[in-house]
């Protein structure tokens, strides 16, 4: 590796002319500098870029990388050389069943053949996979696709096509098997990072994900964190559950925590934790200047959310199934936003009096029959056209509480209103 | 550059590090694998320790350890304690990890250099050369290393420790490999819970999978918290919440229990019925709340004798058939039970205060868990059709703090 020659190193390496020395190149990049590229696009980019330059005739090149996440089975990171640059697309998990993925070399790739190679410009040619025509069509003349093996034994794919007549040469495609299994080490990488974040949003709050990752999990690390708390839960729930069959209650569940998740991640909330029928929210207040926005916000909200549940109740009603009513409180105070519990089983959430206050004010709503109900803090910060339900007294609370209901259609909400205190 | 002779001995090893994916499963197995191609490599290593830094609140390094002629490999876990501290402190892995230097020293010889009481004890087992690498991570500022050692008489070459630094940048990428995956394992069983993680791993993610099980159900609160966390400092309401989890959970772990969630000063958790009978798990589980309840009174003893202000829990305890999977909105999730036995349950926690009692247990657990309870009657509960006989344990010590 070190006796290259002189000559050869002042000419550019070409794979087709020098295959040893372009691979011993290739491979010490991969060692020495590849594994400081840290996103799964960027590497296909520079993948890609290196072969070109070796004179490997790529037109096209696809990285499919299947995750474990709620709402996706996979990603695909492909580079054209026409443009140079990588598009990735993630694909939903309806694609699975889909024809295009269920007839294509990807699938086959992915259940366990070790490649596929078409040459596409031999005379006589027929395709045999749907996705060949179009890459005829787009001027190629060799198709390979290659498993990308990780060490949990999962195979991953990669697919390429070529646009020099006659397809990719053999110490091309040589060169090219060599250097997928580092890409796939590299890739193995990044996907256990992406994946430790996405479950992490996912189980325990998006924000929580980077923050532990980046170390901060001990018990007891926990900062104190100005929010509109948003607490709301399901009315007759107990009852619900009793009566209704397993998959219907799940089901019921599931439509209504979408119906007031929604409102609230559109705009900036987070949802932190769903304890039976009820959920728990904040919208962070990010300075003393922004905090009349960030109550509207949550307000605007509780009107979206309001309006969804009306629609998602037309449609039960339409299949005959009981209407859902939900009573939601709002309250704006500091909470210790970190993590709580035992050492080796924790929580990232938020505590503290606030959170206590708004938990009941949401079992108000329900004595009171109201759908959502304002704290004081809250009406006076939102500076939302309020109206008093008068004080009441609640449950481990030392003073009486005046709470209050959002005034008016949803569209004044969002216009922000004049103070109406009594 | 390395000489001709380095890169040649080195190839077969970056090859087998890089592209034989498949066998490289898991750290065990590797470290095991590694010293024979090593040693094929005429690298005389007889000890190795793979440092990885694991992401975990209790677990301050994870150490896969293999040495010549002992059976397998084993994992070693250094505890964030004073004393796993300590070890590392006081060792080289600590050097490595402060500094990202490697360490190396002679143990034999005139040039011995025998710094550290790890040195000793290697060179009383006869070892004569150590040398050890910081493992830097291209997605992660925790560092890992990786310790060789030989018995070798002339202890390792110059050739050796040349092929040794010459396939470190290979050897980075398993080990980051293998850190990342174990950081995922380690957070989602620290969040989410240990049951959870594996069947969320195993592919369980979509909203609306999940299972009915048999299990019997915890659930615990805290009185009067609401009025405590108003009139008491953030610290000592966080310092009343770990000293109230902490006599909850331990007992709830031990005796077999999957914790499911803290919600404030509440608890939920289930003990599945598998491969022990209803019987068994029950009367274990009626063992480790009174447990827990006659820990929270000598912790109630403590924190009097401290000046700080007493606690008193209520625990429910009832069986039943419950979802256990994936609830919530899409991409934010919960893995968790729901089901009319988990509302009970929370129902019957609620009764505790009112009847003053720190454990209540339903009718068909107390079938199941045999004697020692005795009836307190029916009660009726909101959103329940039927009244439900309860019971106590027959000896439990009040928690309250007297």
């Amino acid at each position: 590796m070190s006796a290259q020659p002189a000559t050869a190193q002042s000419e550019p390496l070409d794979v087709n002319r020098g295959y040893e020395a372009t691979h011993a190149a290739l491979v010490r990049w991969f060692i020495e500098d590849a594994y400081r590229i840290t996103s799964p696009w960027r590497l296909t980019q520079e993948v890609c870029q290196r072969l070109v330059a070796v004179g490997v005739p790529l037109q096209q090149f696809t990285a499919f990388i299947y995750m474990l996440h709620p709402n996706f089975f996979g990603v695909a990171h492909r580079w054209e050389r026409a443009t140079g640059k990588v598009k990735s697309t993630m694909g939903r998990l309806e694609v699975l069943a889909s024809d295009d993925f269920q007839k294509s070399p990807v699938k086959v790739i992915l259940d366990g053949a070790a490649a596929v190679r078409r040459h596409l410009d031999r005379p006589g040619f027929v395709p045999d996979y749907p996705v060949l025509l179009g890459y005829i069509a787009g001027g190629a003349t060799d198709y390979v696709a290659m498993r990308l093996e990780f060490t949990d034994g999962v195979s991953h794919c990669v697919s390429m096509t070529a646009d020099r007549p006659g397809g990719f040469t053999t110490p091309e495609l040589r060169l090219i098997d060599g250097l997928v299994p580092y890409m796939a080490r590299l890739t193995e990488i990044q996907s256990n990072r992406y994946l430790a974040k996405t479950l992490l949003d996912t189980y325990v709050g998006s924000e929580a994900g980077e923050a532990i990752l980046t170390g901060n999990i001990r018990r007891g690390s926990a900062e104190t964190i100005r929010a509109v708390i948003w607490m709301c839960d399901l009315r007759d729930f107990t009852r619900f559950s009793e009566t209704l069959p397993r998959d219907e209650l799940i089901g019921l569940l599931n439509a209504y925590f979408q119906t007031v998740g929604t409102p609230i991640r559109e705009r900036g909330g987070e949802i932190l934790k769903f304890i039976g029928d009820a959920m728990l929210a904040i919208f962070r207040v990010v300075s003393p200047a922004t905090l009349a926005d960030d109550c509207r916000k949550a307000a605007e909200a509780v009107a979206d959310a309001r309006t969804r549940l009306q629609d998602l109740n037309t449609r039960r009603e339409a299949e005959g199934r009981p209407a859902l009513r939900c009573g939601i409180a709002l309250h704006v105070g500091d909470v210790s936003y970190g993590n709580i519990g035992t050492d080796d089983r924790l929580d990232f959430t938020v505590i503290g009096p606030a959170v206590n206050l708004a938990a009941r004010l949401t079992t108000l709503c329900g004595e009171i029959g109201e759908t959502a109900v304002l704290s004081e803090a809250m009406a006076r910060a939102s500076q939302l056209h309020v109206e008093s339900l008068g004080r009441h007294r609640l449950k481990g609370i030392a003073e009486p509480q005046e709470v209050f209901r959002l005034f008016g259609p949803p569209a004044i909400l969002s216009n922000g209103g004049e103070i109406e205190l009594t | 550059m390395p000489t001709e002779a380095i890169a040649a001995r080195s190839g077969p090893l970056i090859d087998w590090l890089l592209r034989h994916s498949r066998q490289l499963a898991g750290p065990e197995q590797f470290i095991e694998d590694f010293a024979v191609r090593l040693r094929r490599a005429r690298v005389p290593v007889w000890r190795m320790n793979l440092h990885l830094p694991p992401l975990h609140p209790l677990i301050l390094g994870r150490i896969y350890q293999w040495v010549d002629g002992e059976a397998k490999p084993i994992e070693i876990m250094r505890d964030r304690d004073a004393r796993g501290r300590l070890a590392y402190h006081h060792s080289p892995v600590g050097i490595v990890f402060r500094s990202g230097l490697s360490v190396r020293r002679r143990l034999a010889g005139p040039e011995a250099d025998v710094d550290f009481p790890l040195l000793e004890e290697l060179r009383d087992r006869g070892a004569t050369d150590y040398y050890l690498l910081p493992l830097d991570f291209s997605l992660s500022r925790r560092r890992g290393a990786i310790g060789f050692t030989t018995r070798d008489a002339d202890g390792f070459s110059e050739d050796a420790v040349a092929v040794i630094d010459h396939i470190m940048p290979a050897l980075n990428t398993v080990a980051e490999v293998y850190a990342g995956r174990m950081m995922l394992h380690d957070t989602l069983d620290v969040y989410v819970g240990r049951e959870a993680t594996q069947r969320i791993l195993d592919g369980e993610i979509t909203l609306g999978t999940g299972r009915s099980i048999g299990a019997a159900i915890w659930y615990t609160d805290l009185r009067g918290f609401t009025m405590l966390s108003e009139t008491l400092d953030r610290e000592v309401v966080l310092g009343l919440l770990n000293d109230y989890f902490g006599c909850m959970v331990p007992a709830v772990q031990a005796a077999g229990g999957e914790i499911l969630k803290f919600m404030g000063d509440a608890l939920l958790a289930i003990f599945k019925f598998e491969q022990r009978s209803r019987e068994n798990v029950c009367s274990a589980v009626l063992d480790a709340a009174v447990g827990a309840s006659e820990a929270m009174a000598r912790m109630n003893d403590q924190r009097l004798a401290q000046s700080l202000p007493g606690m008193q829990a209520g625990i429910s305890l009832h069986v039943g058939d419950v979802v256990f999977g994936n609830i919530g909105a899409a991409d934010r999730l919960d893995f968790t039970v729901i089901g009319p036995a988990v509302n009970l349950a929370s129902r019957i926690e609620e009764l505790c205060r009112d009847l003053d009692e720190p454990i209540l247990v339903s009718q068909p657990f107390a079938a199941l868990a045999g004697g020692g309870l005795d009836s307190i009657g029916s009660h009726g509960f909101k959103g329940v059709a039927m009244r439900q006989e309860l019971f106590r344990p027959a000896h439990v010590r009040p928690t309250a703090a007297s």
